[in-house]
Formats: structure tokens, C-alpha cells, sequence
């Protein structure tokens, strides 16, 4: 307790890591706000051009399309990934046989590399060979067969639904550790005053667990806006740019590209939109939270 | 308690100082590749090489490497590689960050010229005499491709036409074809007549979104536009959406239509598109010469593969660029320098030419064929077609990166009727003209 006391011991603690974390973290954030003024390919001298890259990102349809594909991957995830875990979480909570075992199964995506899981992914989504399309055959609903990572149209859904099948196991542990912690006596009461398994559920467990839930939506919210491993290996972005989103597309034009000045304009653009998003989503959960 | 508190305390900076100090001492004795530990007084050289695991003239220049390895003790050789597609953005980045290793694979042509520009390669106009008058292995012009502005900064390993049809002859006989199609038409006549016969005509794997552009428009466009039409392009003489490039789009867009690909070919890459191939899925596949390597390795003994150039106008041009060139740091001098010359010297050898002859890949160099090789009819078909042919730019190695992967990007869309070749020469050609500016 002496030891919090003094502010000067408590900063030797605290300033090794946060010099580590502003250089690695901080500064390359202001970095980046300079490059973007610049056109650079990363080895000749830097010209300053103001806000052309800023111009051109904005007009760029390629940019706005991979933006609109960030978004369906964040509603994917939170619309997705957080019911499914509560449910789940909510049905092993009880003692049913073999949760132990489910609770590994369904813990399993989250320990396995992003890249074993795109590459998996993949195999399973081929129109030739995948399991989906073979599956589909087997039971007599051909028709159904698609191209799923080939089409434009389906390769986004595609890589959502295995988004949420990658991190709904995080969610799961998360929920189900929470509601471990949901006191025994208020739910034997409310069995006492002839609740319904609904209602206990409905007015005791979520509402003592709906911090839980809310700082999940956020942690949902922050990791999709920053996916970028499972894209780049499943399908890199393509076909024709139908998966990109705003990561793997500043990753192309930065380093595949090497146009750095404008990679790091981007990466201002998703700097200023996750901001804004966190800080419009802690504004509305609050208010719920009241 | 006051006490404790102090000590706990002490005994926090303590272990916090000896973890500060044992990051910072060296980051423990990397072991030199042949596993050895060396003495101490030997020179170290970081080399870096891209990786095809697998493919036999990947495994020649290698064991030339160890080779070289083992017969110099004073210089300590540590072999870093890198898988091919991931090669290039890890040498760029480092390059930038300016941190590359003192020798290390390179690309000609626009790929060279960056790092030219950037100042990171140290030219070899020193030493190019040993292979021009010394041993006579190579000629002046065969170091055009990694030559920039008349300094040389590479030595060239191999040829690399990229474009060349494999076909399965028993399958074209089926079709009726007992000779591969020698005009356009009759080419298209053979993918209808295939998929007549329930065969998917043509294997392709794109999801890396190189091939269309490496293998096919390199080639393809070459025999609408004619040699100098990137250099056209760049002097702002030409455009991408001349009629004459445009039609070459709209030869990729017609066998899409046409169905010719396996419909998965943005999904699999270029691996899987000569397994699709050699497993019997397709009666071709379009790769550049190092398919070779991987069919000859990999094909089933009955499998009677023949080789062709594609028949598409009346050139016979195939897109070609010199290829494994081994680079040095510009930051080198002394004996690291030395050191570094000495492997150019060794590696690019006799030896080295010899053993990829032996595996198939066609070489600029003054060398026999060794007496002991043994060829596949399959390769001397090949080198024959080669011969046969005239060399095109590659559009890769001419094109600054940012216009090729545009490129790139609007031949994957024109695969799944994202756009039209109009609109795809369109979106090229804005991208072209932003980069003159």
C-alpha cells in the first residue's frame, strides 16, 4: 500500500512500458498523419502535395466499396458473433452431458492460427471441390451450389460467416465465465417467487450481466474495424476487390503498391472512422446502461 | 513493513535493469547455415532468396549456395529465404525501412528501379568483366534487364518466358486434335470441341491475381500492340485504351465468357492451377516456363503432356525478362564487399547453368548442354518453342507497381463482369497518367 502512495515509484513502474507503447503505437500514429501529406514510394525523397492524397482517397470507389464491406464485417460480427456466444453460453451454463466438451469445441477457433483457419476456410468454400458445394450435391440441393469465394456477390458473406465462427468462442468464454458469477441466491429467489426459466433469464441473468455484454460489443466493434489476417489470406481482398476491406486495402496500396504517402492517408481515414465509431457506440451503450 | 516495502521495491528495479540489459546485449550467436559454429575472424554475409519449395531449379541454385557454403570457412553465409509471393512487399518494406541484408535477390526492370533510385544497391560495373572477357559466360547485353541508366547491378541466372501452353495430347486426340491449333480460330474451335466432350478446357489459378497479368496479357497483348507499347505508354505516346490493348482484354474476357477456365480460377492459385492440370481436370494450363519444374516433377507417368506457344495473331512473341538476380548492398565496402563479389563469382557459374539445364530452365549463358544431362522430351519441347520465339516486355517487370495492380485488379474484375475491357483499359490508363504526372 506504501508503495501506490508515492506518485514518483509508481511512475518508474508505469514508464518503461508506456515509452514502449508510444513509440511503437502512439508516434507511428502522427507519423502516419505526416506521410499522408506526402507522395512517397518508400525509398526516393518525399514530396509534399497537401491534401491530394486525402482528394483522391475520397473519390476512390475502391476505397468507399472496401469502407461499405467494413461495415457489413463489424455488423456481422456484433449481430452475429455476440447472440450466438449468449445463446450458447446461456445453454451450457446449465448441467447438461458433455458441456465440458462443447466448451472445447467451441473454444477451438479462437486457439487456431488465422491462417490455418483461412486456408481451411477456403478449401471448404471451393466451387469444385469444397465440402459446401459437395454436401450441397450429396443431399439433393445442387441448385443451391454457389461459387462462394469466386462470386463478388457471395465472397463477402462468405468471409463474414467465417469471421463469426472464428471469434464466437471468444464471446462464449467471455459470457460463460460472467455467468458463473450471477449469485445463486437472487436465482433461487426468484424460483421461490414462481419465475419462469424466461424470466429468470430475462430480469436477473442479462441485466447482471449487461456490462459484460456492452464492453464485448465494444471489443467486437475495435476487432472487426482492424480484421485484416483472415481476408488477406482467404481471398487477399479480391476477386476484383469484392472482399477488401479498409486494412487489406491500405496494406495493397502501401506495400504492394508502394504508394506510402497514400497508404498512410488511409490509414488516417480508418483512424478518424474507428474513433468516431467507438465513440458513437460508448455514447449510445451508456445511455442504455443508465 | 516500511522496510519490506523498500526492498520489494529495490528488488523490482533490479530484476526490471537485468531484463532491460538482457535485451539489449546481442540477441544471442545466430547460427551461420552450415550449422557449424564459425571462427571468429570470418566475414558474415546476410544473403536473402525468395523460396519455391519443391521446385528442382530452386533446389539447383541452392545447393550451389551451401555448396559455397562449405568451401569458404572465412566467410560466414546466412541463408534467410522468404516464400516467393511475400518475397518482394518483405524486400521493399526492409528497403525502405532501410534495413536489407548485404546480398539479396532482385527483379529487373521496374521492380530494379526504385531501389536503384533509392540508393540501396551498389552497383557491379567491377566485376561484370569476369563473366564478359574472363570466362566468356555471359555477353554486355545479357545484363540489360537488371542494368539501370548504364550501371549493372545484377547477374542474370536464367530466361523467363512467361508464357507457355501445356496441354494433354490423349485429350486433344480425343477432341480430334492430334496437333495443337496453330491459328487463333482453331484454338477456339479446340475449346469448344472440349467442352463438347465434357472437359473443362483450361486450368487457371488467379486468387493472386499475377497470372492473368504475368502469363497472359504479357504475351497476349505484345501480339496486338507490338514490342514498344509500354515504353509508348510511359513517353505518354500510347494509352491503355488504344483499340489495339483493348482487344487483348477482350481476348481474356471472351474465353471467360467462352467458359474455358475452371470456374474456381480466383479461388485457387498457381500451384493448384498445374495440379488441376496434372490431376486430369483440364486438358491445358497457361504458365510461365517454370511450370515445367513442378509438371515434370509431379506428372503421372502415363500423362503425355506436350508443349506449346499460344496461336493468337501472326507473331510469334513471347513475353520474356531475365530472371534470379542476386543484388548487393549499397552500404557494403572492404571486406564484406569482397566477400560479397566472391559469391557473385562463384554462385554464377558454369556450375549453376549446368544444373539448371539439367532441370529444365532455358539460361543466357555461353554454356553447353552438359554431356550426362539427361533432357525430358517435355523440356527440349520446350526450349525448342523458345527458340522458336522472339522476347516481349513483361508487363510486371515494365509497369511501375501501382499501375500493375491496377492492372491486375481490373483483369480479375473483367473475369466476374465486374467491368467491361473498355472500362478496365479506362480505370488502367487513369492510373497510368496520374503516375506521369
Amino acid at each position: 500500500m506504501h508503495l501506490l502512495k508515492k506518485p514518483w515509484i509508481i511512475a518508474v513502474g508505469v514508464i518503461p512500458a508506456l515509452t514502449i507503447y508510444l513509440i511503437f503505437s502512439i508516434l507511428p500514429i502522427f507519423i502516419s498523419f505526416y506521410y499522408s501529406f506526402m507522395s512517397w514510394n518508400g525509398f526516393s525523397e518525399m514530396q509534399f502535395i497537401g491534401l491530394e492524397n486525402f482528394k483522391e482517397v475520397l473519390q476512390d470507389s475502391v476505397f468507399w466499396l472496401s469502407v461499405r464491406n467494413n461495415i457489413l464485417v463489424v455488423l456481422a460480427s456484433v449481430f452475429g458473433q455476440i447472440p450466438i456466444a449468449l445463446g450458447l453460453a446461456l445453454l451450457l451454463n446449465r448441467k447438461i452431458k458433455g458441456a465440458k466438451f462443447f466448451r472445447t469445441i467451441g473454444f477451438m477457433p479462437v486457439v487456431i492460427s488465422t491462417v490455418v483457419i483461412s486456408i481451411t476456410w477456403r478449401m471448404i468454400y471451393n466451387s469444385e471441390y469444397g465440402m459446401i458445394n459437395n454436401f450441397l450435391d450429396a443431399i439433393g440441393l445442387g441448385f443451391l451450389q454457389q461459387n462462394w469465394l469466386g462470386d463478388p456477390t457471395w465472397a463477402i458473406i462468405a468471409v463474414c460467416i467465417t469471421i463469426i465462427w472464428q471469434f464466437v468462442g471468444l464471446y462464449f468464454i467471455i459470457f460463460l465465465s460472467a455467468l458463473q458469477t450471477v449469485p445463486s441466491e437472487i436465482l433461487e429467489a426468484a424460483d421461490l417467487d414462481g419465475a419462469s426459466e424466461w424470466q429468470k433469464t430475462r430480469y436477473v441473468v442479462l441485466p447482471s450481466i449487461w456490462n459484460i455484454i456492452l464492453i464485448s460489443v465494444v471489443l467486437c466493434i475495435s476487432g472487426s474495424l482492424k480484421t485484416f489476417d483472415l481476408i488477406y489470406v482467404m481471398t487477399s481482398g479480391g476477386p476484383a476487390n469484392s472482399t477488401e476491406v479498409m486494412a487489406t486495402y491500405m496494406y495493397g496500396k502501401t506495400f504492394e503498391g508502394l504508394r506510402y504517402g497514400y497508404g498512410s492517408a488511409i490509414s488516417v481515414l480508418i483512424f478518424l472512422f474507428s474513433i468516431g465509431l467507438i465513440l458513437i457506440t460508448t455514447k449510445l451503450l451508456r445511455r442504455k446502461e443508465v | 513493513m516500511r522496510k519490506r516495502s523498500n526492498n520489494l521495491f529495490l528488488g523490482l528495479v533490479v530484476l526490471l535493469v537485468s531484463v532491460l540489459v538482457a535485451c539489449s546485449s546481442d540477441n544471442g550467436e545466430e547460427t551461420s547455415s552450415n550449422g557449424e559454429s564459425t571462427n571468429d575472424d570470418a566475414v558474415e554475409l546476410k544473403f536473402w532468396k525468395s523460396e519455391d519449395v519443391g521446385r528442382a531449379d530452386y533446389q539447383a541454385f541452392m545447393d550451389v549456395v551451401e555448396k559455397f557454403d562449405e568451401e569458404h570457412p572465412k566467410i560466414d553465409l546466412q541463408v534467410d529465404t522468404t516464400p516467393n509471393a511475400d518475397y518482394r512487399t518483405r524486400l521493399n518494406t526492409q528497403a525502405a525501412g532501410g534495413q536489407l541484408p548485404d546480398v539479396f535477390q532482385v527483379w529487373p526492370g521496374a521492380e530494379l528501379e526504385p531501389l536503384v533510385d533509392g540508393g540501396v544497391l551498389q552497383p557491379i560495373n567491377d566485376i561484370v568483366s569476369h563473366w564478359t572477357e574472363e570466362t566468356g559466360l555471359l555477353d554486355e547485353e545479357d545484363f540489360e534487364d537488371f542494368s539501370v541508366e548504364g550501371d549493372t547491378y545484377a547477374v542474370p541466372a536464367n530466361t523467363n518466358p512467361t508464357n507457355m501452353v501445356f496441354y494433354d495430347k490423349d485429350m486433344l486426340a480425343d477432341a480430334g486434335y492430334d496437333e495443337f491449333p496453330e491459328t487463333y480460330d482453331e484454338f477456339l474451335q479446340l475449346i469448344d470441341d472440349l467442352k463438347g466432350n465434357d472437359i473443362t478446357p483450361i486450368a487457371l489459378g488467379n486468387s493472386d491475381a499475377w497470372v492473368l497479368q504475368s502469363v497472359y496479357i504479357s504475351t497476349i497483348a505484345d501480339r496486338f500492340t507490338g514490342n514498344d507499347f509500354l515504353e509508348d505508354v510511359a513517353n505518354g505516346e500510347r494509352a491503355f485504351t488504344d483499340s489495339d490493348f483493348v482487344q487483348s482484354l477482350e481476348v481474356i474476357d471472351e474465353l471467360v465468357k467462352k467458359e474455358a477456365f475452371n470456374e474456381d480460377l480466383n479461388t485457387i492459385d498457381s500451384t493448384q492451377m498445374v495440379d488441376y492440370f496434372l490431376q486430369g481436370r483440364t486438358a491445358m494450363v497457361i504458365d510461365g516456363n517454370w511450370g515445367i519444374s513442378s509438371i515434370l516433377e509431379n506428372k503421372p507417368e502415363d500423362k503425355n503432356i506436350g508443349v506449346s506457344m499460344i496461336p493468337l495473331n501472326d507473331k510469334k512473341t513471347i513475353s520474356t525478362v531475365a530472371g534470379t538476380g542476386v543484388a548487393i548492398n549499397s552500404e557494403l565496402e572492404g571486406e564484406k564487399l569482397e566477400a560479397a563479389h566472391t559469391f557473385l563469382q562463384y554462385v554464377y557459374d558454369q556450375e549453376l547453368w549446368e544444373e539448371l539445364i539439367k532441370v529444365g530452365r532455358p539460361i543466357i549463358a555461353n554454356v553447353e548442354v552438359p554431356d550426362d544431362a539427361e533432357l525430358n522430351p517435355l523440356t527440349e519441347e520446350m526450349l525448342e518453342v523458345i527458340a522458336e520465339s522472339e522476347p516481349a516486355p513483361v508487363y510486371d517487370a515494365t509497369l511501375t507497381p501501382a499501375v500493375n495492380d491496377q492492372l491486375e485488379n481490373e483483369l480479375q474484375s473483367i473475369t466476374v463482369g465486374g467491368s467491361t475491357p473498355e472500362e478496365a483499359a479506362e480505370n488502367i490508363q487513369r492510373v497510368a497518367e496520374t503516375e506521369l504526372e
